[in-house]
């Protein structure tokens, strides 16, 4: 009887030693395989692309325009690298340190100086004249923001600007409509903080200008700003007349200006005050958007200040209907913060050439006007504006404020090297006066000194 | 007089034995309702992540967490697979994961045996010098190991996802080496006297018998492998070599989070997860007293 059984159990054992040598065995073999993905990029007459962008859903618009380039260069293949924002900056110093770094990446302002400085960005100026590339046809703020002196490091992508999306229904439900020139004064007057009053309302309906309002049963706030140099405080600083820097490419900050105190202080004193404005503690005392967001998905909130980028996703975070209002004038008239995105070219690339058309392509009307018309961004280039206004329409969003703005007075996004890190001290030594806890002038002087340290060894 | 004494003793005795009972009662139900929130305290976050999967962003941000999808979608699926490429991000996940395990194991059952049970000078110190590395938290090596694959032009390649621990990793080799340690030696010694090789000692006899462990190495590779995340964000710069965890957190962007694409990626990540653990969930109980024995 018990025979048998020690055969049939050598018979397993030998088949499970031998299963795992033969699966060790074929995933050698196919790990040996030249290709999908096991061997390094770039062979034979084809030249292959790294092209880093951080966002999703640009890419599918980004992707859709190199389809069309790779139809019209069938030597060049641009492979799409998309990195998580939280990464994006050090990732790609890493691979600049190391030698692999894309061939064309997305750049952000906070970032640009400091990769100038570094020496990380092609001077295009050369490569624009020669291509006999027309700049005119840009915003010229854009190609103003990517200079440094006669040189300059990309061609201008896109644009946005800051307004306020408000929540259609709530507004209808108060018999209220959104006026188009409301406007702010520094002591905490104005059409704006009377319209702001009127559209909070607490638990029993009553407004912030009813006697019987009750500050501490808010059912919702007019309106919702972050502690964020471009998408909040920056633009009532701008509306003051003040700014983070005196200058681009300035070694000190300018934060300690009464221009700046006072756009701060309209909002951590006057708006939040007044009970119209979400408190430092309820939209988190750092410039992350989430808690306003949601709280404006939720109609806790009926304006939220944001940059146009935030569009796609108010779009899919409401269930009501979106409106889209200018900011409101202040003592320097409306100005927004300016920012855009252009393609920095390695300067160490292997394929400058390549890289050189594709930046050209990137920057093209007809590269531009795919990404415009997919509503992906605002086209740098003027006269394809349109197209971006026409997309949102049919998606019953009306852009135009965004456009109203851009067209007007704007400040470009500040910008010198280390200006992401000091901008991120800021925000940090801003958080008690959003919280109260803190005056706005010692914020300030401790946001100055941190500033200018940072720039300082930058 | 006699039966009313006793009567009273006895009647106090029920009384106590039911309010014993009775406590007895109480603190089982209070064990078990404590042991129930602790239960949805872990279990929570996985149901909010489901729901989550199931609803489009305006329903995740303006409803509880907790209230059930209605009606649930599978839109946020169909999105991952159909515009961003989420099958071939499992592909990429199962492929570097499967090599990743294979190897870590086959190479470990070496490593281990070799110190476990084969006679050379200075084995001992070797292990322990090795066993060393194991205190070396993995964000110490990342910056030489990449600066390692640089050089070898690995980068952005399916090699350099898993090379670093295909060839065993400390933990694996020790977990093996202590197992082997408990087979008797008089057992190797016997096939050695009958002509076996280490090869085949190993291979014929010491693998069959060590199967738990086996399986235990195989499955914190595989899970390791799966959620892996820091070093393949690093060494990738494809989307093409993506693995799911990079994938996801690709969502992430400092224009929007798109959190119902995020949930519907985590719950497809999952997924193979939990079908391990209810296939070896014996194996997984088994690995952690085992685990927690040899340690």
């Amino acid at each position: 009887m018990s025979g048998p059984r020690p055969g049939r159990s050598a018979l397993r054992r030998a088949g499970f030693a031998s299963r795992i040598m033969i699966i060790g065995a074929v995933l050698t073999l196919l790990s040996g395989c030249a290709g999908w993905g096991f061997s390094g990029s770039g062979n034979g007459s084809t030249v292959t692309l790294t092209y880093a962008l951080w966002d999703p859903h640009e890419q599918i618009g980004y992707q859709q325009s190199i389809n069309e380039f790779e139809k019209l260069h069938p030597d060049i293949k641009v492979d799409i690298e998309n990195i998580p924002y939280g990464n994006y900056e050090q990732k790609t110093i890493a691979e600049f340190i190391t030698g692999g770094a894309p061939d064309l990446f997305w750049v952000n302002t906070p970032w640009l100086a400091t990769f100038i400085k570094d020496g990380m960005l092609t001077n295009l100026t050369p490569l624009i004249k020669a291509s006999h590339i027309d700049m005119s046809q840009y915003y010229p703020q854009l190609v103003a923001l990517h200079s440094r002196g006669s040189a300059i490091y990309g061609l201008p992508k896109d644009w946005d600007t800051i307004a306020l999306y408000y929540n259609k229904a709530y507004f209808n439900k108060l018999h209220l409509t959104v006026p188009a020139n409301l406007s702010w004064s520094a002591n905490g007057t104005g059409s704006f903080v009377t319209f702001l009053k009127e559209a909070t309302t607490d638990t029993s309906g009553h407004n912030a200008l009813s006697p019987q309002f009750n500050p501490g049963k808010i059912a919702t706030y007019a309106i919702g700003i972050n502690n964020d140099p471009q998408g909040g405080w920056g633009d009532y600083v701008a509306e003051t007349g003040g700014s983070v820097l005196p200058h681009p490419y300035a070694t000190t900050a300018s934060l300690t200006t009464p221009q700046v105190n006072e756009g701060i202080t309209f909002l951590t004193k006057y708006l939040t005050g007044d009970h119209v404005m979400v408190p430092g503690d309820l939209s988190g005392p750092n410039a992350n958007g989430n808690n306003l967001e949601q709280m404006f998905a939720q109609g806790q909130l009926a304006m939220w200040e944001e940059g146009d980028w935030n569009t796609v996703s108010v779009k899919s975070s409401v269930t009501f209907p979106v409106g889209i209002a200018t900011l409101p004038i202040g003592p320097d008239g409306r100005v927004s913060v300016f920012n855009g995105l252009i393609d920095g070219l390695n300067s160490h690339t292997k394929y400058p050439k390549q890289a050189w058309e594709l930046e050209q392509w990137l920057g093209s009307p007809r590269s531009e006007a795919i990404l415009g018309s997919g509503g992906y961004i605002w086209p740098a280039i003027k006269s394809l504006d349109p197209l971006f206004l026409q997309y949102w329409q049919k998606q019953g969003i009306d852009m135009q404020p965004f456009l109203t703005e851009a067209q007007g007075k704007v400040v470009n996004f500040p910008n010198t090297p280390g200006v992401g890190d000091a901008l991120t001290d800021v925000v940090n030594d801003l958080g008690p006066a959003f919280l109260g806890t803190e005056p706005v002038s010692q914020a300030l002087k401790t946001a100055q000194n941190d500033a200018d340290y940072v720039l300082r060894t930058s | 007089m006699t039966s009313v004494t006793t009567a009273v003793p006895a009647a106090t005795a029920v009384t106590t034995g039911r309010a014993s009972r009775l406590g007895k009662g109480a603190r089982i139900t209070l064990f078990y309702l404590l042991l129930l929130i602790i239960a949805l305290i872990f279990i929570l976050p996985y149901v909010m992540s489901i729901f989550g999967a199931f609803k489009p962003l305006s329903a995740i941000l303006s409803q509880s967490p907790l209230r059930p999808p209605s009606p649930p979608t599978l839109a946020n699926f169909k999105t991952i697979f159909t515009q961003y490429d989420f099958g071939r991000y499992l592909a990429n996940t199962l492929l570097v994961t499967v090599i990743l395990t294979a190897g870590q194991v086959t190479f470990s059952l070496m490593g281990a045996y070799a110190f476990a049970r084969m006679e050379f000078p200075g084995r001992d110190s070797l292990f322990w010098l090795y066993l060393m590395t194991l205190m070396v938290p993995n964000i110490v090596t990342l910056v030489p190991l990449y600066v390692l694959f640089a050089h070898s032009h690995l980068l952005n390649t399916y090699w350099a996802i898993f090379l670093p621990y295909v060839l065993g990793v400390p933990f694996s080799v020790f977990l093996m080496r202590q197992y082997f340690m408990t087979i008797p030696k008089e057992v190797m010694e016997a096939a050695r006297l009958d002509g076996c090789s280490e090869g085949r000692i190993l291979w014929r006899i010491v693998v069959p018998i060590s199967r738990p462990i086996i399986i235990t190495a195989t499955l914190l590779a595989f899970v390791f492998g799966w959620n892996n995340f820091m070093w393949p964000l690093i060494v990738t710069n494809s989307n093409s070599l993506n693995v799911l965890t990079v994938g996801i957190a690709n969502f992430n962007s400092n224009f929007s989070v798109q959190w119902n694409l995020i949930l519907a990626g985590a719950l497809v990540a999952l997924i193979p997860m939990v079908i391990l653990f209810a296939i070896f969930q014996k194996h997984i109980v088994n690995s952690i007293s085992l685990t927690g024995i040899n340690r």
